[in-house]
């Protein structure tokens, strides 16, 4: 299987995905892995009403609408198929950005996660956070699904404003399927820090602990600067002109080390996995790391 | 799109290096940023600073610049149509000269004229004219000149009397379709010659009869042929005169007639010849004197005695001259009437006849310059002189100078004859410059802002380098000079307002 004229993903994608080893991604009807043990009709998801026939089980009926109806009907259910994980992906304008576009490797991660759980007979949502309503989400159920996945993901952009991304993640946490996920992957770079602590906190409080990978870009860790320079906003267009390359980096270096320093306080306090990925080549491989240490933890 | 002052857009690479170092400047470089919370906000960029790119005042500047230097530069929308048409068609006595194939020459001429204007644009604006009687002969289009010239046929009468003259033909395109070529015929003017020369004929050239019962005569020959002539008149079938007549000579009769004739009909019984025309002669008696001249004269010449006014050397006293061997009275009155033509022949200023009259009025008329002759020849003298040398006119720097003999004048009729003849050369050479325009366009001066105030004030006609079509200039240089001001103005009131917002950001940043 191959993906052919992508830019995002290069045509022995899939297979390198697939040869990775993903040793402690869930399986079809694990039921979670863990954190989601105990929850109440886990893999069962409600299909339909249907009238009572003679000789149905009496304890499947639901008692609820013969209150109502005065006539027996039966709860229809069908088994979950497959374990749904779901992967939010920040398209804000903010992700647009570094030799190698954040986003890109945002996407090529998320694609990774899909493949790995369709291979296992599980299953994931890609959701474009700040753009749903232009992309839509995407799910991945089964590995012949693979070239359409990439293909959609190949047409994403990031161009959300941080106002686009906070109503994202409201309406994402109004969503009902959100209760059904075992697991959620925040794939973003976690700036404009406030919003995602209270989209964290709100997870956390759904019982559904969220993944955060941190996705850099070096430039972004260790910036060079030996000019002045006009600074533009990703996001906001706002302008500001660094005249002083040393005050400059050195009081771009304090806030970026007071932001990591506080998000790793958030993710402390909600328990909260979070791994950096400022290495564009290794980001596949960190992936897999990240994910075995947390199973094996 | 055409400039007429093309040199001037030369400043416009004065502006590359007022836009670059515009460009340039001081700003620094942009660059994108994921998240600007993390530098530490020492300035907000100003206006001026806001983008990589020229600021918009600065923009509209060189705009009004640039369109300044482009109007300097005279530029104007260019649109060529077909040049107007005048085709003169000889159709005078000669004309009726048969050629070896039996076709006349107005024939050939006619169809000689088909086949050019078959090759000119159809829409064309054409106008045929007659020579000699200068009768508008048809006028349309190409195609529709085709079809009018099957009406066209010869004329027994040769002198012209109304229409226009060469000189006045300006800048038009001319033909003239004949079997000579006239002298004073425009250089851009295209001559088609028709007829093969004559090879046998014999004529008269010119006839006067007077008063006194005289009778004059000019016969020529033309061709290669020895003729006898005879000389009969009518009515009572005498024989007059009977002589040779050799190729080419020129021979002058007076006869003595009956005084009780009042009119006569010559008859030259040379026998069948290549023009009929002018073997016969009808003559009635005037009591005017009349002129008349035997000489190859180019048409403008002629018409420049008429259209000036017809010079008048004395009390009823007026000048004929005969144009190709053939003329009429200058006035209607039935009683002075030469209704001949005859055959080209070598003029001699001998054969002139002159009455005496008061050389008063032609010094009166010659001595002060009648004409405004500014921008003339600018220097080069304009001078024209009998062979003797004692008639003499000249143009000089403006002005007109004029050496006559007074005794030569009074004594001698040629002299007497010559002068009006030279009057009209510098009549006819005078009349064109004086309806040229009065500014001559300096295309090609450097810097010659001349052209340019021209090209503001309105559109201008020239023609192309063939002479066929006419290019009509749309001047464009008054709407570049209204987009420049525009533009400048709208330079100055975004700069008022850049500089009101800079102050207004000082102020808050002073204020706290």
């Amino acid at each position: 299987m191959s993906a052919q004229n992508l830019v995002r993903f290069p045509p022995d994608f899939v297979d390198r995905v697939l040869a990775l080893p993903w040793g402690a991604l869930p399986r079809r009807g694990a039921g979670g892995t863990g954190e989601r043990a105990g929850r109440h009709g886990a893999g069962l998801e409600f299909e339909e009403h249907r009238a009572y026939r003679p000789g149905d089980d009496l304890a499947r009926v639901d008692w609820q609408v013969f209150a109502r109806t005065k006539k027996p009907f039966l709860k229809v259910q069908r088994i979950q198929e497959a374990q749904r994980e779901l992967v939010l992906v920040d398209l804000s304008a903010s992700m647009d950005f570094g030799a190698e576009p954040k986003v890109d490797r945002a996407l090529r991660i998320a694609a990774a996660l899909a493949l790995a759980l369709a291979a296992r007979g599980a299953s994931a949502e890609i959701i474009p956070l700040g753009a749903e309503e232009a992309l839509g989400p995407v799910r991945l159920e089964r590995l012949a699904g693979a070239r359409e996945l990439l293909a959609t993901l190949e047409r994403w952009r990031a161009t959300a404003d941080e106002d686009e991304l906070h109503r994202a993640r409201l309406r994402l946490l109004e969503r009902r399927s959100l209760a059904r996920a075992p697991r959620a992957w925040i794939l973003s770079d976690l700036y404009a820090l406030a919003g995602w602590a209270q989209f964290s906190e709100q997870l956390s409080a759904r019982a559904l602990h969220p993944r955060l990978l941190r996705i850099l870009d070096p430039e972004e860790r260790s910036p060079s600067l030996t000019e002045p320079v006009e600074w533009i906003d990703a996001e906001t267009g706002e302008r500001w002109i660094a005249s002083d390359p040393e005050v400059a980096l050195a009081g771009y270096a304090q806030r970026f080390a007071a932001h990591a320093e506080r998000l790793r306080q958030l993710a402390e306090r909600h328990r909260l996995p979070l791994r950096e990925l400022s290495e564009p080549a290794q980001d596949l491989a960190e992936l897999v790391r990240f994910e075995r240490s947390r199973s094996a933890r | 799109m055409s400039f007429a002052e093309p040199h001037f857009l030369w400043l416009l690479l004065g502006l590359a290096p007022l836009a670059w170092w515009l460009a340039t400047g001081e700003r620094p470089r942009s660059r994108r940023a994921p998240a600007l919370d993390f530098w530490p906000r020492e300035l907000p960029a100003r206006p001026t600073q806001q983008r990589r790119r020229l600021p918009l005042h600065a923009w509209l500047a060189l705009l009004a610049v640039s369109a300044a230097i482009a109007a300097l530069a005279a530029p104007a929308l260019v649109r060529e149509q077909p040049l107007p048409l005048r085709i003169w068609l000889d159709r005078s006595a000669s004309m009726s000269a048969r050629s070896a194939g039996g076709a006349t020459r107005l024939a050939e001429a006619k169809e000689r004229l088909a086949r050019e204007l078959d090759a000119e644009p159809r829409e064309t604006s054409c106008e045929l004219w007659l020579w000699p009687a200068a009768e508008l002969g048809a006028r349309g289009t190409a195609t529709e000149l085709v079809r009018a010239l099957e009406r066209i046929e010869e004329t027994r009468l040769a002198g012209a009397e109304e229409g226009p003259t060469l000189g006045e033909l300006g800048a038009e395109r001319l033909w003239w379709v004949g079997d000579r070529e006239p002298e004073e015929l425009p250089r851009a003017a295209a001559f088609f010659a028709v007829g093969a020369p004559l090879q046998r004929n014999a004529g008269w050239v010119s006839a006067s009869f007077s008063a006194e019962r005289e009778l004059w005569l000019v016969a020529a020959g033309a061709g290669v042929e020895r003729r006898e002539l005879e000389v009969r008149v009518e009515p009572g079938d005498r024989t007059l005169s009977a002589f040779a007549l050799e190729p080419g000579e020129r021979r002058a009769l007076r006869l003595e007639v009956d005084p009780a004739w009042r009119a006569l009909r010559l008859v030259s019984a040379s026998g069948a010849d290549e023009i009929a025309l002018d073997d016969v002669v009808a003559l009635q008696l005037d009591l005017r004197p009349i002129s008349a001249v035997a000489r190859a004269l180019p048409p403008a010449l002629q018409r420049a005695f008429e259209a000036d006014e017809r010079l008048d050397f004395g009390a009823g006293t007026s000048i004929e001259l005969l144009i190709d061997g053939a003329a009429r009275p200058a006035s209607e009155d039935p009683s002075c009437a030469l209704r001949f033509g005859a055959g080209r022949g070598e003029a001699r200023v001998e054969s002139l006849r002159w009455e005496d009259a008061e050389s008063d009025a032609l010094w009166q008329r010659l001595a002060p310059a009648p004409w405004p002759l500014r921008e003339l020849d600018r220097g080069t003298p304009l001078a024209r002189a009998t062979p003797s040398g004692r008639l003499a006119i000249a143009l000089e720097e403006g002005e007109l100078h004029c050496a006559l003999d007074a005794l030569e004048l009074a004594q001698s009729a040629s002299a007497r004859a010559e002068l009006p003849l030279l009057c009209a050369l510098l009549v006819d050479a005078v009349r064109p410059r004086l309806r040229a325009p009065e500014v001559e366009r300096t295309r090609g001066a450097p810097l010659d802002l001349g052209e340019t105030s021209a090209a503001l004030r309105g559109s201008s006609r020239s023609e192309t380098s063939d002479g066929r079509f006419e290019r009509e200039q749309r001047p464009l240089g008054r709407w570049l000079v209204l987009a420049a001001a525009v533009a400048w103005l709208a330079a100055c009131f975004v700069r008022a307002r850049s500089a009101r917002s800079i102050s207004a950001y000082r102020r808050r940043r002073a204020a706290g």
